[in-house]
């Protein structure tokens, strides 16, 4: 069980159920609060943007080139927090994960 | 006042459309009327990673019944629409039944050109359009399997490039001078039939197709010059075009799609139109333009959704598209208009950066493994300011100081 503390746009708090395997992004796209992910996950658009508590990054792999550059160029992007949640794929080591989403661009 | 929205079409758009109504806070009831048996499904990923076998049909799913349950999304799969009467406001579903509405969204995307030829009924002659299309495809393309693609857009150049990786053998056939004619900068399109070739891939340009050849199933397609291609699969990808035949004798206001204002609100009461099958009104520009993309569908469903919820919001967001073959990815913002200059930024192996630039403001870029580029470069265009020839050529300038 993937167990992932979110806090959406109003700063409301969810705790969400996640399945082994899945992306980050295709867990939070199935709330009416969560990310639109409109290229997919092709990471194209930027529309999944995340932000990762501290303690929790290293968790995930390091970013690529490709997302690295996409998130530079995001209006609202912090530096270390930020991470495109189409490219986090999920397994039970990620069980207790705090994330925020970012702000629609 | 609206108490039952119905949606034909269970795309992007529709789906986007239905998320959208819920999310502004519509109470009355949505239907969302699918044609196809899946639940709502991302079609981008067919061409790309359903053939390579990445992604299993699940993964294509866009929200699952759970999700349209709790939104209380009543989508209805298997549900042919195949008429509109505006006056009693309620479409006609195959087998007779209506479904009523208050506001209704057209949503019913393209369908595919297709061109019979001596031969097309044959085993081994596929079309791409639908999930199923792609998983029998997939069921096609075996290593040394010799596949004929007919059209170099981006459906051919996506399976031709897939094919490859499964080790396939691929030529495509193509009545152009080149490839991503209607759509491609002509660097961006040297750039990629260069690495086709690379890839292996053999091309036959400004060649049509004239016959399929075999007894039950395809052997070899002939091309109008007289060149015989052994085959064993073939690929029709010859575009698509606005599914709209059901609406005639409606009353809508078609064009080459339905045409639509800025805020997706066709010339009949109550009817509003989203995705591939509209043509819209864009603030950027001055004729009515019919946009095939993922981004195209949302940003309409949001604004068909805004619009039955009476917010006044209009189209103003530059359109975007993304391609990907072999380990280029192509991202394309804006509209290249008549009279454009070229300006090319290099960036190094592969990757190139082409500006399309009008008199005073950039009109569009095509970026492969650019995506610093292309996002500076969608923002560029939607502030639609003098931007300056030289500064853009400079690759040494990040486009995004020149915002």
């Amino acid at each position: 069980m993937i167990k992932l503390n979110v806090k959406d746009r109003d700063g409301e708090q969810h705790e969400v159920t996640a399945n082994d395997g899945d992306t980050l992004m295709e867990t939070l796209r199935e709330f009416d609060w969560g990310v639109a992910a409109i290229c997919g996950g092709m990471c194209s658009c930027g529309t999944c943007h995340v932000f990762i508590a501290e303690a929790d990054l290293d968790k995930f792999p390091a970013m690529d080139v490709d997302e690295e550059d996409l998130i530079d160029m995001l209006e609202f992007s912090r530096d270390g927090e930020s991470r495109l949640s189409c490219q986090l794929t999920l397994n039970p080591e990620h069980n207790g994960v705090s994330l925020e989403l970012a702000p629609d661009e | 006042m609206i108490k039952t929205v119905v949606i034909v079409g269970a795309g992007q758009a529709g789906l986007q459309t239905a998320i959208s109504l819920r999310q502004g806070g519509f109470e009355g009831r949505v239907i969302l009327l699918g044609a196809e048996s899946r639940l709502p499904y991302q079609r981008p990923p067919l061409s790309k990673q359903v053939l390579k076998g990445e992604f299993t049909e699940e993964k294509c799913t866009l929200r699952q019944q759970d999700f349209l349950d709790a939104q209380k999304i009543e989508f209805r799969p298997d549900s042919h629409v195949i008429a509109l009467d505006a006056q009693r406001r309620a479409v006609t579903l195959e087998g007779g039944r209506m479904v009523d509405y208050d506001a209704l969204v057209v949503a019913t995307g393209s369908r595919l050109n297709r061109i019979q030829l001596g031969g097309s009924l044959l085993t081994g002659v596929n079309y791409l359009r639908t999930l199923d299309d792609a998983l029998q495809l997939r069921e096609q393309l075996k290593p040394g399997v010799r596949l004929v693609v007919a059209g170099a857009g981006y459906i051919g150049l996506e399976v031709a490039a897939s094919a490859r990786a499964l080790g396939c053998e691929v030529s495509v056939i193509e009545a152009q001078s080149g490839i991503m004619q209607r759509s491609a900068l002509d660097p961006i399109a040297a750039f990629l039939e260069d690495r086709h070739r690379s890839e292996g891939v053999t091309f036959y340009f400004n060649k049509l197709m004239t016959e399929i050849h075999g007894g039950r199933e395809v052997q070899a397609v002939s091309l109008d010059d007289g060149t015989l291609l052994d085959a064993e699969v073939i690929l029709k990808g010859l575009g698509v075009q606005p599914e709209i035949a059901w609406l005639e004798d409606s009353g809508i206001e078609v064009d080459r799609g339905v045409l639509v204002d800025e805020h997706c609100r066709t010339n009949l009461p109550g009817v509003f139109a989203a995705g591939d099958c509209a043509q819209t009104h864009h603030s950027l520009y001055p004729e009515p333009v019919v946009l095939e993309s993922v981004q195209n569908a949302v940003s309409q469903g949001k604004l068909c959704a805004a619009a039955i919820l009476g917010q006044d919001v209009s189209y103003e967001e530059p359109p975007w598209f993304w391609s990907e073959q072999y380990d280029c990815r192509l991202q394309m913002a804006g509209l290249p208009q008549p009279g454009d200059e070229l300006v090319l930024r290099e960036n190094g192996p592969n990757s190139l950066t082409v500006l399309s630039l009008g008199a005073d403001r950039l009109n569009a870029l095509q970026c492969i493994n650019a995506p610093r580029d292309y996002m500076a470069g969608r923002k560029l265009i939607a502030a639609g300011s003098q931007v300056s020839r030289e500064r853009l050529a400079d690759s040494t300038t990040e486009l995004k100081d020149l915002l």
